[in-house]
């Protein structure tokens, strides 16, 4: 095989990684779960009206 | 640290920000054509000095990326300048330069001692970097990664090749430039896969993993 084709392969091979490696991540991560709540955000805000 | 993402804000500063549809797409448009242009550029190099021998001929010492590096290194030890303008055309010389001796002295110590000697597996490194930036220019995948990786490869050609002859300081001047603006904006973000992939490693960082703190860096 010449070295054109065989760069040519890898590069294919780096899109198909990328792709892959985005969808893995879109599919076991989810974006909503960005800052979590405690569960006592009420008494928290209650506190900060307090103050 | 609060987001300053100019497309995606929500009450723009008045006349500063994108506030229209078509001033967003533009936005967006304009950055893939020059994400992409830089990548493409990266692209169509990557065929003269393609693996495993890099262009090079007689035992790694002529040709290809092999005569790249040797005429970096052949004028490492001139009085190299960049950013001449030539103001008054009849005198000799540039009116206006910068000089960087010491720059290209420092570049040809690393060519001599670390990438001549090794060149059978250090064409690889700048192979594999280049055909990095490609990937991530072309499909806005860890664009800011590969916007430093091509200010990297950028300036080392405008060190070492910018006073070669027959080489004009702009093309790589431009190049390291244009890097600069993608690493600023990370192009990713509006039309690439980053746009998927950003607002998990947000996820990611925010619940306290590292690893996702740096992935969002490079993003």
């Amino acid at each position: 095989m010449s070295p054109e084709i065989v760069a040519l392969l890898v590069l294919l091979g780096g899109v198909v990684a990328a792709v892959v490696f985005t969808l893995v991540i879109v599919v076991a991560v989810d974006p909503s779960d960005a800052n979590p709540r405690s569960g006592n955000e009420g008494e928290e805000e209650r506190e900060t009206e307090k103050s | 640290m609060a987001e300053t993402n100019p497309v995606e804000k929500q009450e723009p500063r008045e006349g500063i920000y994108a506030s229209s549809r078509l001033e967003r797409g533009l936005i967006v448009l304009t950055l893939a054509i020059a994400s992409i242009g830089l990548g493409y550029l990266f692209f169509t190099q990557l065929w003269w000095k393609a693996p495993p021998d890099f262009g090079c001929r007689d035992d790694f010492t002529r040709g290809g990326l092999c005569f790249f590096i040797e005429e970096e290194s052949a004028i490492a030890g001139d009085a190299n300048k960049l950013l001449k303008a030539d103001i008054i055309g009849s005198n000799p010389g540039s009116e206006l330069s910068v000089p960087i001796g010491w720059a290209t002295q420092l570049n040809g110590i690393f060519i001599d001692n670390v990438v001549l000697p090794n060149i059978r597996w250090f064409g690889y490194v700048i192979w594999g970097t280049e055909a990095f930036i490609f990937l991530s220019m072309c499909l806005g995948f860890f664009s800011r990664l590969g916007a430093l990786a091509a200010i990297g490869i950028g300036s080392q050609l405008m060190i070492g090749l910018s006073n070669a002859p027959n080489e004009w300081e702009w093309s790589y001047i431009l190049i390291v430039l244009l890097a600069v603006v993608m690493f600023g904006l990370a192009p990713g973000r509006y039309f690439g896969l980053d746009r998927l992939l950003r607002p998990r490693f947000k996820a990611l960082s925010e619940r306290g993993s590292r690893v996702g703190r740096l992935l969002l860096l490079f993003t």
